[in-house]
């Protein structure tokens, strides 16, 4: 199936020819109306993974496709009309740098239809009205404010409002919120659940907090160090992840880590790292408990069952191994469901082939 | 990465002892103005912190926890002032001290941790000196026995080769080991009381577990009380014996952590847990608390949560609603109180809380 923004294969690196690239091997795809969720640490490639889908960065190699046309390769006039159509928009991380704060609210929203220079006056300030109104802000009382004088969770808004403003078919947004706290956080994903439900638009929702991507995703991507380590449905992902790098972050993560998982000290190493893991191997082989040989051949990402993909060796039997150190019930299950899921051994062991 | 501390279940340390030990920290009727006491922002704020209890202090941004941690640690900042109250550190008054005697308290008797623990070390000296010179200043170790103290300090601390990390500047190590840094400054004297605010706020979750850990065995070892903040039930509810709710400046909820979680006797509590992911990430509704917290210093005749609440009555205007205590030990600032049942209201099926 080919969905509305397809990454294959995607490479970016910055500085020196031979620097360890910031993104590597990267698959994702988003369909039409689909909200994925890409998840990972500080340093992890989110953002540049954002910014390259957009066009802000070049591509060292490998493709980014959206609706049907390959963005990566294009550049200058082509490029910048591209991303002045708004069809495919960003919202930025911080908000409060990302505005300019000498234009009020309204000037704020109305500057990307400005630029793609469709519009007339009046029909730009009606649009503006009409997407401060989805984004839930009085355009009457907030419209003429300058985003210093309005809360954390308002600004955050404007920025949304800036970003659905042209009408995309796809919403990258980068952290949307990681400044707010809990009631206004689940107003934002409120409304990006509404505008899929109601628009049709696609969103990639980029953060490092699960349990608001748990909350509308349906699909997450787990970077680690410039790879998607694991992808799949979100509850099957967070209820049985299938990466142990995906496992460690549940199991610290106090709101979705589920009860009778295992702690987060049972899936960190005991021992040190072997000494290759610092220049080669797989990208989680330093922080792995399961660390074997054969992972010194990095792992490339497989599919696992249905609809989920993982780059380990050791999928099929490290679940075990915390199993018998600690007995959860979760992943003795978890362990056992993957394999009949999956249902199809050459399915499996196509990433222990690799290795 | 930092290594991880230690592989045993230090988190599991006691929660639920019961609060009849001497108390380490009591804060009595504090109030605190800001806008150079134009405006009052904590009002009528008691509590009181046991020896080697674990204290969390939880509430919206603008409910004046941070206020409060920052008048126990006498560092409230230009503009704002204690205006009322008693705040005492076991036996020794601490309102009213000099700027001097402040310098002895803090870090001997009370240490902190904040958010960013990069803008609390000096950039242009190794964190081995810094920690050093607190223990030659404070503790008047000769420089050798500072600089031996230091690494077993950091060691301690979970950080991995604690000699080469002494030798390094803050902007060459990561986040957590920044925060594991300022964790062995704070502890490094021994004190009674450890204020941690918003400490792993801005750490990865895989991090933020980590430190977590850590400052749950270092209450273990040296029976420090400890005095969390933060805008994140789950993290509260992880580490914590018994909560504070803070709401508009005041406090409007004290218990036993697990009794809060699941039997919270205010709206408010029951308002948090209901759109904060507490081990609940499976539900995919995503509710707001309705409105927002009244303006700073904002004065309303009775309950300053009244118009958000879903069980306002006519008394709940009447007057200034008084903290007070339950049947069983609690205390709740709520005219209503005990005539909900807001186990149920909240609980849309089963919430149950691990603490």
């Amino acid at each position: 199936m080919s969905g509305l923004l397809e990454i294959s294969g995607l490479a970016v690196a910055f500085g020196r020819r031979g620097a360890r690239p910031v993104l590597d091997g990267v698959e994702l795809s988003v369909g039409e109306g689909e909200i994925v969720g890409v998840i990972g640490e500080t340093g992890s490639g989110k953002t540049t993974l954002a910014r390259t889908a957009v066009g802000l960065v070049p591509a060292r190699s490998g493709r980014v496709v959206f609706d049907g046309r390959e963005i990566s390769g294009l550049r200058g006039r082509a490029l910048r009309a591209f991303r002045r159509s708004g069809r495919l928009s960003y919202a930025f991380q911080d908000p409060l740098r990302a505005l300019d704060p000498e234009l009020t609210v309204r000037r704020a929203v109305a500057e990307p239809l400005a630029v793609a220079g469709d519009l007339d006056g009046a029909e730009i300030a009606a649009r503006v009205d009409e997407a401060l109104e989805t984004v839930g802000l009085d355009a009457a009382r907030l419209g003429d404010r300058l985003p210093g004088a309005i809360s954390g969770g308002q600004r955050q808004r404007v920025l949304l409002a800036r970003a659905i403003v042209t009408r995309p078919r796809l919403l990258i947004a980068d952290e949307p919120v990681s400044a707010l706290d809990a009631s206004n956080r689940n107003r934002v994903l409120r409304l990006l659940d509404r505008l899929r439900t109601e628009r049709g638009m696609a969103v990639v929702v980029i953060s490092h907090d699960l349990s608001s991507l748990a909350g509308i995703a349906d699909r997450v991507a787990v970077l680690y160090r410039g790879r998607v380590v694991e992808q799949g449905p979100v509850r099957e992902v967070f209820g049985r992840p299938l990466h142990p790098y995906t496992a460690l972050l549940i199991a610290s993560a106090p709101s979705v880590r589920a009860e009778g998982g295992p702690g987060a000290a049972a899936l960190r190493p005991s021992a040190e790292p072997p000494a290759w893991t610092a220049r080669e191997g797989c990208v989680f082989a330093h922080r792995c408990p399961f660390v074997i040989g054969s992972c010194r051949t990095a792992p490339a990402s497989g599919p696992v069952g249905e609809g989920r993909t993982a780059a380990c060796h050791r999928v099929p039997e490290w679940h075990g191994l915390v199993a018998t150190a600690q007995g959860p019930p979760e992943l003795v299950a978890a362990a056992g469901e993957t394999h009949k899921e999956a249902g199809r051994p050459p399915a499996l062991s196509r990433t222990s082939e690799k290795g | 990465m930092p290594h991880s501390p230690s592989s045993d279940p230090a988190t599991s340390a006691t929660p639920g002892v019961p609060a009849d030990r001497p108390a380490a920290l009591s804060v009595e009727g504090l109030g605190v103005t800001v806008s150079s006491g134009r405006l009052t922002a904590v009002r009528d704020v008691s509590f009181t912190v046991g020896r080697g209890e674990a204290v969390g202090l939880v509430g919206e941004s603008g409910s004046g926890k941070t206020l409060i941690c920052r008048s126990v640690l006498g560092l409230l900042p230009p503009g704002c002032a204690v205006s009322e109250g008693e705040i005492s550190l076991a036996d020794e008054a601490l309102t009213g001290l000099s700027r001097r005697e402040w310098d002895r308290v803090r870090g001997t008797r009370v240490g902190a941790v904040f958010q960013d623990p990069a803008s609390y070390l000096n950039p242009s000296l190794t964190v081995g000196r810094q920690l050093s010179e607190v223990l030659r200043v404070k503790l008047g170790l000769d420089r050798a026995r500072a600089a031996e103290r230091t690494v077993e300090l950091f060691a301690a601390v979970g950080l991995h080769d604690p000699a080469e990390v002494a030798r390094r500047h803050p902007h060459e190590l990561s986040g957590g080991m920044l925060q594991r840094v300022l964790i062995a400054v704070a502890v490094a004297c021994a004190p009674d009381l450890l204020v941690a605010d918003e400490a792993t706020t801005a750490l990865d979750v895989v991090v933020q577990a980590e430190v977590l850990e850590l400052l749950a065995r270092m209450r273990a070892e040296h029976d420090l009380a400890l005095l969390l903040v933060s805008h994140d039930l789950a993290v509260i509810a992880e580490v914590c014996d018994r909560i504070l709710v803070a709401y508009a400046g005041e406090l409007v909820e004290d218990g036993p952590a697990e009794r809060v979680l699941n039997d919270p006797l205010h709206p408010y509590t029951e308002a948090l847990l209901r759109v904060a992911t507490v081990d609940d990430w499976e539900r995919r509704e995503l509710e707001v608390i309705p409105g927002a917290p009244p303006e700073v210093g904002a004065r309303l005749p009775g309950c300053r949560f009244a118009d958000r609440c879903a069980f306002t009555a006519p008394e709940c205007l009447d007057g200034p609603v008084p903290l007070r205590e339950t049947a069983d030990g609690r205390r709740v600032r709520c005219v209503r109180g005990e005539e909900l049942d807001l186990s149920r209201a909240g609980a849309h099926g089963a919430r149950e809380v691990a603490v």
